[in-house]
């Protein structure tokens, strides 16, 4: 019989990060995109908008031709492209985020609403589900930003307002599997009235799958984004966004190839890293994991 | 504690609509509860035993309204619970209340233990602040809850130790009717004991009225006045557990009695012997026609297969649902 | 009945689980005999680690499970040598295991028939004509009306006691020496238990087999075992034949399960109960792991780890005091 010395530790989230190397390749990539969304002024080398004629389609500085003053090069403009990336970071994070909000928001409303309630309530939410879901997603985006002033406000909405969907059905889903539990039971022979069973005993049972959720969401929201820029329907200048630089890097793909590529490479890095973050929160709030 | 009638419940039907095999077909109906009927006294415990599939939780919850009856009446001081609408419930629900089976599901894992015994306090506004805290603490330790675990979370108790924070939830709001839906069967043994000693200990102490529903014939016998013993949704006997013990009328009583495993192997001498009861139990769906025990009765004749025998009081007090009654009982002897 | 030749023997089997907080130990020192043709019963509460070991028996034990032991051998042969894949072979032919749920050893995907026949197939060198009729008597042997309709069911359009019937035909497809059933009954019904107890003995018999029988249920025990090993904390307290073992419990665990179990033939208004909770693994007490719970503990039972010894003839128990403990069960 051995006894287990006791002495201080690293927070439990923090071992367990530390345990799943995807999930820690996942912490760092989203924190430095954070850290360089919320610091870009400080940290881009370069206004993102200068336009410098002397340096156009410099290639990066590793690449024969490339100038040590602008480490990742130029586009057909003169701007720096790792600081435009840097300030990119701004617009992906800022819209992941807020339109996880927004669709956050009304799929978890729905989602309640139609598993808690169930019958008719539930059977027409889920038909407009199936709906949302029958309509691709992004020409249900286009269309409505074509109608509306495309800004980051629109994207925000619109992304938000498609994105919902997925979170109706998953917490629905959840729902329907608290509901037949006895805790919710005993609730309901106490007499407490619905919305309070619904604060109390359901939405703080649903919060985890509904984080989860969330951070693969914002994933998609970036590149949905992305897709919209691309399409010349996102962000507009001066805003810079990685979708616009891909854009407008698409021209220069077989000659100057870091234009498009380096904002392709840096989306796919952070979409992997936010993916990775995402799958280890869910193995980590998941109960069963939970040493009891 | 008068021989006042607390509940009346009769000829109680729930029926749950199975989606057709066909499109088109006709849908079909489990019979869960199918025709129930009985008394309870105030103060009595009645325990209500069957195996997997007899409807004695559909029971439990009809009659504690989480599931809408069919059909038929719940009486409970008079008032008829089987009509009335959620909101209109809301008044009667201090007056029945219940303890489940499994200690891991009944709590809120989000919720601190007193939270969790606070809730229906909170809920009917009977306290607040202090009074509130005092009266929590109060409720732990009548049922042997230390008070400093108050702050505590449901996921740092045992088994037994959260059956008595679902107990003292259900005290809370003074019931006079509580329904125990198979609250040991998740526990050990030795903890089983703790809690059936103590649901006994709050009876006498608040002169409550149990349903004590589980399928083992044991636990039930040890804190039940009367016994209902349920087959396929029916009652098939009811009766004192002195005389259901001694001298079972229906053959399914029989058969279960004769199947307990007796903690005694002086006992299993005659096991080559022993009758035990043949046959699975059937599909709730579709039942055997008349008497819906007769494919695994030993005594089952044309009658049986024909015609569902009633409910009838063949001695003062004793129930059974049998056309052939036993005329002694096997366990006596 | 005491000189059987002994079939299973364990000496000095420790599991520990691997765990965030260290290693935890889950079976301490056990060890004990099966002899040939004999049905042992090992009991004991939720966490008393007797399921694992009865995996650790079987070579099952999960991935963050460390087992070490002196010795485990199966009729003379030596299973903590073997490799992996020699105990693969071993199992199913030589023994055989059955679980509380059939429904999650089944799978839902194939018919009964298949899995049946593919048990046989596995260890035999036979046609799929072969097995299959073999199949057939295995099922008649476990008196599964209709066997041949049976054959082309899947798992979940059976009952529950079918299930386990399946369970035991699939165990006992190649006449295995050793048995472990773990709480093969808890998951059904009292006359399907009755029915399960009643055939698994015939089995016995027939077949000339050993079952090493996991239960809580003194019950269960009284009705079917030859003798009982009662295990307590991750040791085993007690080792009786029944008879003895019911007629007079030395240690006060097993006096208090027995005390706290429901007699349907007496009628008390309270029950004798054991006080407190089983400990956790992680904490165990010191000296003797029951003193906590144990209405006779005394000063040296906080200090000592009583050993497990022979008393009285036959039997094993493990208590400082027992000779002072009357222990005069159902008298």
């Amino acid at each position: 019989m051995k006894t287990t010395v006791k002495r201080k530790r690293a927070p439990r989230w923090l071992r367990s990060l530390w345990r799943s190397k995807t999930g820690m390749v996942g912490f760092i990539i989203v924190t430095v995109v954070m850290f360089c969304a919320v610091f870009a002024p400080y940290i881009a080398p370069y206004d993102p908008n200068a336009i410098n004629p002397l340096y156009m389609l410099k290639p990066p500085a590793f690449v024969e031709g490339g100038d040590i003053q602008f480490l990742l090069g130029t586009d057909n403009l003169g701007h720096d492209i790792l600081s435009r990336l840097i300030y990119g970071a701004r617009i992906s994070m800022l819209i992941g985020v807020f339109s996880v909000f927004v669709a956050g928001f009304i799929g978890t409303l729905f989602g309640l609403v139609a598993g808690y309630y169930g019958g008719i309530c539930d059977s027409i939410i889920m038909r407009i589900t199936d709906a949302f879901h029958a309509i691709p997603r992004t020409l249900l985006a286009l269309v409505a930003v074509s109608l509306m002033q495309a800004s980051v406000t629109t994207l925000i909405i619109v992304i938000g307002v498609t994105g919902w969907v997925n979170y109706a059905r998953l917490i629905r889903s959840e729902v329907l599997v608290l509901k037949e539990r006895e805790f919710v039971k005993a609730s309901i022979t106490i007499g407490t009235p619905d919305y309070k069973i619904i604060l109390k005993h359901i939405l703080p049972n649903v919060f985890s799958v509904f984080i989860v959720v969330s951070t693969l969401a914002v994933a998609t929201s970036i590149i949905a984004e992305t897709s919209l820029s691309f399409l010349g329907l996102g962000i507009q200048p001066p805003n810079v966004s990685w979708g616009g630089m891909l854009s407008a890097g698409r021209n220069y793909l077989d000659t100057d190839w870091w234009v498009a590529t380096l904002p392709g490479i840096t989306l796919t890095l952070t979409v992997l890293g936010i993916m990775f973050l995402g799958n280890w929160l869910r193995d980590y709030l998941d109960p069963h994991n939970q040493g009891l | 504690m008068a021989d006042g009638k607390l509940l009346e419940v009769k000829n109680l039907k729930t029926y749950f609509k199975v989606k057709a095999e066909k499109i088109g077909g006709k849908p079909r109906y489990l019979k869960a509860v199918d025709d129930v009927s009985f008394t309870i006294r105030q103060g009595e415990t009645l325990g209500i035993v069957g195996e997997s599939g007899c409807g004695k939780s559909t029971l439990g919850n009809t009659i504690i309204r989480l599931l809408k009856p069919t059909e038929g009446q719940i009486l409970f001081e008079g008032q008829d619970l089987a009509k009335l609408s959620r909101r209109e419930l809301i008044k009667y629900r201090k007056d029945i209340q219940m303890i489940f089976q499994d200690p891991y599901s009944s709590l809120n894992p989000r919720m601190r233990v007193e939270e969790i015994i606070a809730e229906p306090l909170k809920t009917h506004h009977i306290a607040s602040g202090n009074e509130l805290h005092e009266k929590v603490l109060d409720l732990m330790r009548n049922v042997g809850l230390d008070e400093t675990y108050a702050s505590r979370f449901p996921h740092e108790f045992s088994g037994g130790q959260r059956q008595r924070i679902g107990i003292a939830r259900a005290l809370a709001l003074q019931p006079k009717l509580v329904i125990c839906d198979e609250p040991v069967s998740a526990l050990d043994v030795s903890i089983q004991a703790q809690i059936l000693n103590l649901l006994k200990e709050l009876q006498k102490t608040y002169g409550l009225t149990y349903i004590f529903i589980a399928h083992g014939l044991p636990t039930v016998k040890h804190i039940s006045d009367r016994i209902a013993v349920m087959y396929l949704g029916q009652i098939v006997e009811l009766a004192d557990k002195e005389s259901l013990f001694a001298q079972p009328m229906h053959p399914y009583t029989e058969g279960l009695l004769e199947a307990i495993p007796l903690p005694d192997p002086d006992l299993r001498k005659q096991e080559e012997s022993r009758d035990i009861l043949k046959g699975d139990i059937p599909n709730a769906l579709d039942p055997p026609s008349g008497c819906h025990f007769h494919p695994r009765c030993p005594y089952a004749d044309e009658t049986c297969r024909n015609t569902c025998p009633q409910l009838k009081e063949l001695q003062p007090g004793h129930f059974a649902a049998c056309h052939h009654p036993l005329e002694r009982g096997m366990a006596g002897e | 009945m005491e000189n059987r030749e002994s079939l299973l023997k364990i000496e000095n089997l420790n599991v520990y689980f691997k765990t965030e907080n260290g290693r935890i130990q889950a079976v301490k020192d056990v060890s004990f005999e099966i002899g040939k043709g004999e049905l042992v019963a090992l009991v004991g509460e939720s966490g008393c680690g007797k399921s694992i070991t009865s995996l650790s028996v079987m070579g099952l034990t999960p991935k963050n499970c460390q087992v070490e032991a002196k010795s485990i051998s199966l009729g003379g042969r030596e299973l903590t040598a073997m490799k992996p894949d020699e105990l693969r072979k071993l199992r199913g032919k030589e023994m055989a295991m059955i679980f509380q749920e059939p429904l999650t050893s089944l799978n839902p995907l194939f018919t009964i028939g298949y899995q049946l026949t593919e048990t046989i197939r596995i260890h035999n060198q036979i046609s799929k004509k072969e097995a299959r009729d073999r199949a057939v008597e295995l099922l008649k042997k476990v008196e599964i009306p209709r066997p041949e309709s049976i054959l082309k069911e899947y798992p979940n359009a059976l009952s529950g006691g079918m299930r386990q019937r399946v369970m035991i035909a699939i165990a006992m497809a190649n006449n295995p020496t050793l048995l472990i059933a773990d709480e093969p009954t808890t998951a059904l019904d009292v006359t399907i238990q009755a029915q399960i107890l009643r055939l698994m003995r015939q089995l016995m018999k027939e077949y000339s087999a050993s079952i090493l029988f996991i239960t809580h249920d003194l019950g269960v025990v009284a009705e079917i075992a030859d003798r009982v090993i009662v295990m307590y904390a991750g040791q085993i307290v007690e080792q009786a034949d029944v008879f003895s073992l019911f007629h007079r419990p030395l240690h006060p665990y097993t006096q208090g399960l027995m005390n706290s179990t429901i007699k349907i033939n007496q009628s008390d208004e309270v029950l004798d109960t054991i006080n407190g909770v089983v400990p956790n693994l992680s904490s165990m007490p010191e000296g003797c792991r029951f003193h906590p719970r144990c209405p006779y503990a005394r000063e040296d039972c906080r200090k000592t780890m009583p050993e497990l010894s022979a008393v009285l003839g036959n039997r094993y128990v493990r208590c400082l005091h027992w000779e002072e403990l009357g222990g005069d069960q159902n008298g």
